[in-house]
């Protein structure tokens, strides 16, 4: 007996239920297909947000490395541009440019702006060009060093009161009240003592040059080894600033008209007249194009409300029976920089608490000119019966001579939004051809 | 104790008399029945102090100072001729003698010295004891005495600058006796106008020093006689600004902000070191437009004065400057009565809220502290920690009083927190 029982147990389908088996299949599979499709593209959304994300960090790094060779190029003495967008430059794999202005007062604004693959990022930095000067020694020379006779030179620290307050010792075997013995100097060439030349440090001339005159009273207490490289000489960076034009002072002006207050300053030339007096109150800077003094007259110098800088970018004129003082917590707070290749003759009556750097001069030291603090110079002559007291508070101070950034501001900027939509590949989005972008550090300009 | 007594009627010779008191004492204390000489007296401090460089000089101070009035016109010789007294001629005495000897005198009265320190100050005496005398008005005098030191820095060459040591002396002792006596200031604005140049210049510097809203008032309302004059002040107006009290009265920015308006951008760039230091908010659109001045040194002052007045550390970039304060002024219009009224309902919430609005938004931190310092000291510890945080972050000095008493609070969290703002706020100052 045939049922319909029989029929369904044996798994034999009635006639109007053939097929139903195949439908039910293809519609699963179908649901499949289609969370299979999704799943994929799901996948492939997040592989490539995840790609972007990547691009995008590439960007950035690079944007940053932009900053770092605007930089670069600033400090070599560049405007800090690095390509542009219509020309920009390679890095690693991605392309980029930086355009850089100059906002006044050494401060540079750089904009990075990087796109690696789909990634895109732009960056902002601001920084500071700040000139250091490192002074390790009393005396450093680019050229050979010629010490005149019986020139004295030791050290002191002003931490420990003003040299005249602080005890005075004899080193054994010396006559010389001191206070210090790192009263170094130092030459790139030879250093040609004379008679009577007492060094209380080392004097170090440059690589295969030598010391000579030693012996009879003159003497070093420290070593005479030759240094093993040369001493660099950055040169001056001046700063930028407005002229003010001529100042003349006479002295019959005012003490107001006669003194500098904290500020900078930049005269296209300075006249100190006869038995004139002219301060300068820190902190200030300074930029002097030419300098004339005349019979009788003084510079006074007070750090005492923070550092000075005079700039003397021209000619230099100081007269013989004028005055130079300072007054300075130490030789940190007062610098004279020399800009030009004139030479430098430091006649004065002076007691300078403070540092005098001119790479491109030569500067000559009289004996009237009492030193509490240091001297470079490309070429430095001590006169006869000069003293020089090297300021050790000077060791702690600044880099190895040469001018340095620092990072005043740093902000992400906004992409262009044209870039940010077309996600394409850079070098198409900006219609450059690969081969033909020069390296980063080629493209200074 | 009865007044037929004898004891009575040396009680109170001594009371009348205090030499009379000083014999009982030594006679009382045992000491020699012949008494030493002031110079006597005078030389085995300072010999002994010489003998025994260990002994503090504050003890040799203190044992001729309590040898009371009698040592006074010896003292002064002492520190007139610089030598030993009582000794043979030509023992001088060295730096430490001289410290011992001016600080007892200082331990005298201004009256007690009268007609002595004017001996001092003579242009014939020896500059060590005139630099003596200007330390000794400054730690005793009184604002008779401005003129008198003004009389002593001019030179006898009216052409010549006043020697700058003695100068350095000279301002310190106008600041010393301007910070005990405020109404020495009235008598510096008169010397102000008739003394010579280089007498203004040092009492300019001298009232820098002072650390005196009336000092900054004076300076900055008093027209100088020349441009240079005019940047002197200011210079001396913005080293005054740094440690003045804050607020000011409204007054000293009005007279300050005309100096924006000077042709020297030395000037320029003081005044607006001075008004941001004074947080001036009024002068906000004033330094905006200086952001863009040739000199740099304007548009850094500018700038730093902007950054400090509003605490926002934008950029130098006017339009951006402008944009952003006109969005907080927006803000506090539409939302400082809402803030008012939450900090005054019941909702802890809504107060959390109200001020953590306040905290972000610091160009009205003034107001935020006013705000803070009305609703909060009747508000739950924790509620008063969270606002401590909200001035810290937002740096307003104006909220010191409110943090210093929260300080004393007995919740150690309120106290530590308003601790680290006050310490917070007073570090930002330059």
């Amino acid at each position: 007996m045939r049922t319909g029982f029989h029929d369904r147990a044996l798994g034999r389908p009635r006639k109007g239920e053939r097929g139903s088996v195949l439908v039910m299949a293809v519609v699963l599979l179908g649901a499949l297909m289609v969370l299979t499709a999704s799943f994929l593209r799901l996948g492939v959304n997040l592989s490539r947000e995840h790609n972007s994300d990547v691009d995008d960090s590439r960007a950035f790094c690079i944007a940053e490395a932009g900053v770092a060779e605007a930089s670069a190029a600033i400090l070599s003495g560049r405007s800090g541009n690095v390509g542009s967008q219509a020309v920009p430059a390679r890095f690693a794999n991605g392309i980029v440019w930086v355009v850089a202005t100059d906002l006044g007062g050494s401060d540079f604004q750089l904009d990075s702006t990087a796109l690696c693959d789909s990634g895109r990022a732009a960056v902002r930095a601001v920084v500071h060009q700040e000139f250091n000067v490192e002074y390790t020694q009393g005396v450093t020379s680019d050229l050979p060093l010629v010490v005149g006779s019986n020139f004295m030179i030791d050290s002191y620290d002003p931490a420990k009161g003003s040299y005249a307050s602080q005890p005075k010792q004899k080193l054994p075997g010396h006559n010389d009240l001191i206070v210090g013995t790192k009263g170094n100097i130092k030459s790139n060439g030879d250093i040609l003592l004379s008679t009577n030349d007492r060094i209380y440090g080392d004097a170090n001339p440059g690589p295969g040059s030598t010391v000579s005159g030693i012996g009879g009273n003159t003497f070093v207490t420290g070593t005479t080894t030759p240094a093993n490289r040369k001493t660099a000489f950055p040169a001056v960076v001046v700063p930028v600033l407005p002229s003010l034009g001529t100042k003349t002072v006479k002295k019959s002006d005012s003490l107001f008209a006669r003194t500098l207050s904290a500020g900078s300053y930049h005269f296209s030339s300075v006249t100190i007249g006869n038995q004139a007096s002219l301060t300068v109150q820190g902190p200030a800077t300074v930029v002097i194009d030419s300098l004339t003094t005349n019979s009788g007259c003084n510079l006074n110098i007070d750090a005492t409300g923070g550092p000075v800088n005079v700039y003397f970018t021209g000619p230099t004129n100081f007269v013989s029976n004028m005055t130079v003082t300072s007054t300075a917590p130490s030789a940190k707070s007062i610098s004279l920089f020399f800009a030009s290749d004139d030479p430098v003759a430091l006649n004065p009556n002076a007691t300078l608490l403070g540092t005098i750097y001119a790479p491109t001069a030569t500067v000559t030291v009289s004996s009237n000119w009492a030193n509490f603090g240091a001297i470079t110079a490309k070429a430095v002559v001590l006169s006869s019966n000069s003293r020089l007291h090297f300021d050790e508070s000077l060791l702690t101070q600044g880099r190895q001579g040469a001018t340095t950034l620092a990072l005043r501001e740093w902000q992400r900027l906004p992409v262009p939004a044209s870039m940010i939509h077309s996600r394409v590949d850079p070098y198409k989005l900006l219609g450059v051809a690969r081969g033909s972008l020069q390296n980063s550090s080629d493209a200074y300009h | 104790m009865p007044i037929t007594d004898p004891r009575f009627a040396l009680v109170m010779l001594a009371a009348i008399s205090p030499a009379f008191a000083e014999g009982i004492a030594v006679s009382q204390s045992g000491g020699p029945s012949r008494a030493r000489t002031p110079d006597a007296a005078i030389r085995e401090v300072l010999a002994g102090s010489t003998k025994d460089p260990a002994r503090p000089v504050d003890a040799c101070i203190g044992e001729l100072a309590s040898a009371g009035h009698k040592l006074i016109p010896n003292l002064v010789d002492v520190l007139a001729s610089g030598e030993l007294p009582g000794g043979t001629q030509g023992e001088t005495i060295d730096a430490r003698q001289e410290e011992i000897v001016l600080g007892a005198l200082e331990r005298f009265r201004r009256g007690d010295l009268k007609g002595r320190v004017e001996a001092l100050l003579d242009a014939q005496a020896r500059p060590a004891a005139r630099r003596g005398g200007y330390r000794l008005l400054g730690a005793v005098g009184d604002r008779e005495d401005l003129s008198l030191l003004c009389r002593a820095l001019r030179p006898s060459d009216p052409d010549a600058d006043p020697d700058r040591e003695e100068a350095a002396c000279f301002r310190a002792a106008v600041a010393g006796i301007l910070k005990r006596d405020e109404l020495g200031y009235p008598l510096v604005r008169a010397l102000l106008r008739g003394e010579p140049a280089p007498i203004r210049y040092y009492l300019i510097d001298a009232l820098a020093e002072t650390g005196s809203s009336a000092a900054l008032e004076l300076l900055g309302s008093e027209p100088g006689t020349g441009p240079e004059e005019g940047v002197s002040r200011m210079t001396a107006c913005a080293r005054l600004a740094a440690s003045v009290e804050l607020p000011v009265d409204a007054t000293i920015p009005s007279w300050i902000r005309v100096h924006l308006r000077s042709e020297d951008p030395m000037e320029v760039s003081a005044a607006a070191e001075c008004l941001g230091r004074i947080e001036d908010y009024e002068s906000v659109s004033e330094l905006t437009e200086l952001l863009g001045h040739p000199h740099p040194d304007v548009g850094r002052a500018a700038l730093q004065a902007l950054r400090t007045i509003t605490g926002a550390n934008l950029r130098p970039d006017a339009a951006r400057w402008r944009s952003w304060v006109l969005a907080e002024e927006e803000w506090f219009a539409g939302s400082s009565d809402r803030i008012a009224a939450d900090l005054a309902g019941s909702s802890p919430v809504k107060k959390m809220a109200a001020i953590a609005e306040l905290a972000g938004h610091p160009f009205h931190r003034c107001e935020a502290a006013r705000l803070l310092a009305r609703a909060l000291p009747h508000e739950t510890d924790e509620l008063q920690r969270v606002g401590c945080v909200a001035l810290r972050q937002l740096r307003a000095s104006s909220a010191l009083p409110f943090l210093e008493a929260c300080a004393e609070s007995r919740s150690k969290a309120v106290a530590d927190e308003a601790r680290a703002a006050i310490e917070t706020i007073r570090a930002a100052r330059p």
